[in-house]
């Protein structure tokens, strides 16, 4: 068996086994180690800083939720109040252009009335008028005489009286 | 037809004579070289750029780095945090020496029994030392195992220390021996191929099953090479 046989070699065996161990013992060491461990350092702590950003990001969506959640309900309470206010306003508006529009209709109805008034009593006059005229003319033809104005006059406005 | 024994001859390559001592750099030698070149070099590649997102390399030296930082916490606690280094080397120069091994034509250095108890008796001697420097005399307590009653101590001690001689024995031993026997037995099985002519397909397929076992006892020794060392610390550190 060579390994107990070549008792020589044992010296030279151990000497290059001393250097060569050492040699990779101090580039583990100062060298492969350090980044290694350095890396994984840096790889833990920055899923750490990841985990603890991405909390406080959702923390911060939670709270601008609430806050948009707020500013919401706030709108709507304040939309209503305006809505209120506005169809108030607009029932009062409604009120006072109602009453002033039935003023107007009722005045202008009075008007109205007054004039269809003066007219009938205009268009009465008139009529007496061509009555007269005709009744004169009418006598004038029958009879051949001038009738008196007076007589013609109360005569129409008695039969005319009658009538209306 | 060569010797199965003919693959551990040591034959030098540069003939270094100091004070009549032989130290050539020889096909151990080489293949020692060889191994911190790889080891060391992949480690370095792998380290290297320290991405945030590890790419393959990297990847293997992180779980290396995390499955002996995994193993020493296991056995050695917080306290073995400063023997990282030393342990890492250990098991990743013994591990590159076993898998070297496994190429044809290369040299196995772990299969001598030289190197190994090299190894073993300077962790042996080097624990040995952590204990008394951590507990002074009080480390010979180590060899009354607890409880034991005061009749068995001229028993209990004897074989106490007994024991804890044979430490060094029983890692370099086991390491070398574990290697030797499986290369002896790949190349004697091997050696069947040839020799079968038609038949020899049922030897090839065994080399073949043996050498993938070979690869995992190539692990499995290195990893048990390690975790002892971490036990004897463990020892030495806290005594029982």
């Amino acid at each position: 068996m060579p390994q107990l046989e070549q008792v020589s070699t044992f010296p030279s065996q151990v000497i290059w086994l001393l250097i060569t161990f050492a040699v990779l013992y101090l580039l583990l060491w100062r060298v492969v180690l350090p980044k290694i461990s350095a890396t994984l350092e840096n790889r833990s702590q920055r899923i750490a800083n990841d985990f603890s950003r991405a909390e406080e990001i959702a923390a911060e969506a939670e709270g601008v939720l609430a806050a948009y959640e707020e500013e919401l309900a706030k709108a709507r309470s304040s939309a209503q109040d305006e809505l209120h206010k506005a169809a108030e306003v607009a029932n009062a508006e409604g009120e006072t252009r109602n009453t002033a529009l039935t003023e107007k209709l009722s005045g202008n109805a009075e008007a109205a009335n007054t004039r269809i008034e003066d007219a009938r009593k205009a268009a009465i006059g008139n009529i007496s008028d061509v009555a007269e005229d005709l009744a004169r003319q009418a006598v004038e033809r029958l009879v051949d005489t001038t009738p008196d104005a007076s007589t013609v006059n109360s005569a129409v406005s008695s039969a005319i009286g009658e009538r209306y | 037809m060569a010797s199965p024994l003919e693959q551990f001859e040591i034959s030098p390559i540069v003939p270094i004579q100091i004070g009549g001592i032989d130290l050539s750099f020889t096909n151990s030698s080489l293949w020692m070289t060889i191994a911190v070149i790889v080891a060391g070099g992949t480690l370095t590649v792998a380290a290297g750029r320290g991405a945030m997102v590890p790419g393959r390399l990297q990847t293997i030296g992180e779980l290396l780095y995390e499955f002996i930082a995994g193993l020493i916490k296991e056995t050695i606690g917080s306290e073995g945090r400063k023997y990282f280094p030393i342990i890492f080397t250990v098991f990743v120069f013994v591990l590159t020496g076993n898998l070297l091994g496994m190429i044809p034509y290369s040299f196995t250095f772990t299969s001598h029994i030289i190197v190994t108890f090299a190894m073993a008796i300077v962790i042996f001697l080097a624990v040995t030392v952590l204990g008394f420097v951590r507990h002074g005399t009080h480390f010979f307590s180590f060899f009354v195992p607890p409880g034991t009653p005061l009749v068995m101590y001229p028993l209990m001690i004897p074989i106490e220390i007994l024991s804890y001689l044979s430490r060094p024995i029983s890692l370099a031993v086991r390491l070398f021996a574990n290697m030797m026997a499986g290369h002896i037995l790949l190349k004697v099985i091997a050696g069947f191929v040839a020799a079968m002519g038609v038949f020899g397909i049922l030897p090839l397929a065994l080399v073949v099953a043996l050498t993938g076992l070979e690869i995992i006892i190539a692990f499995l020794q290195a990893y048990v090479f390690t975790i002892l060392t971490c036990l004897y610390i463990n020892d030495a550190i806290k005594l029982h």
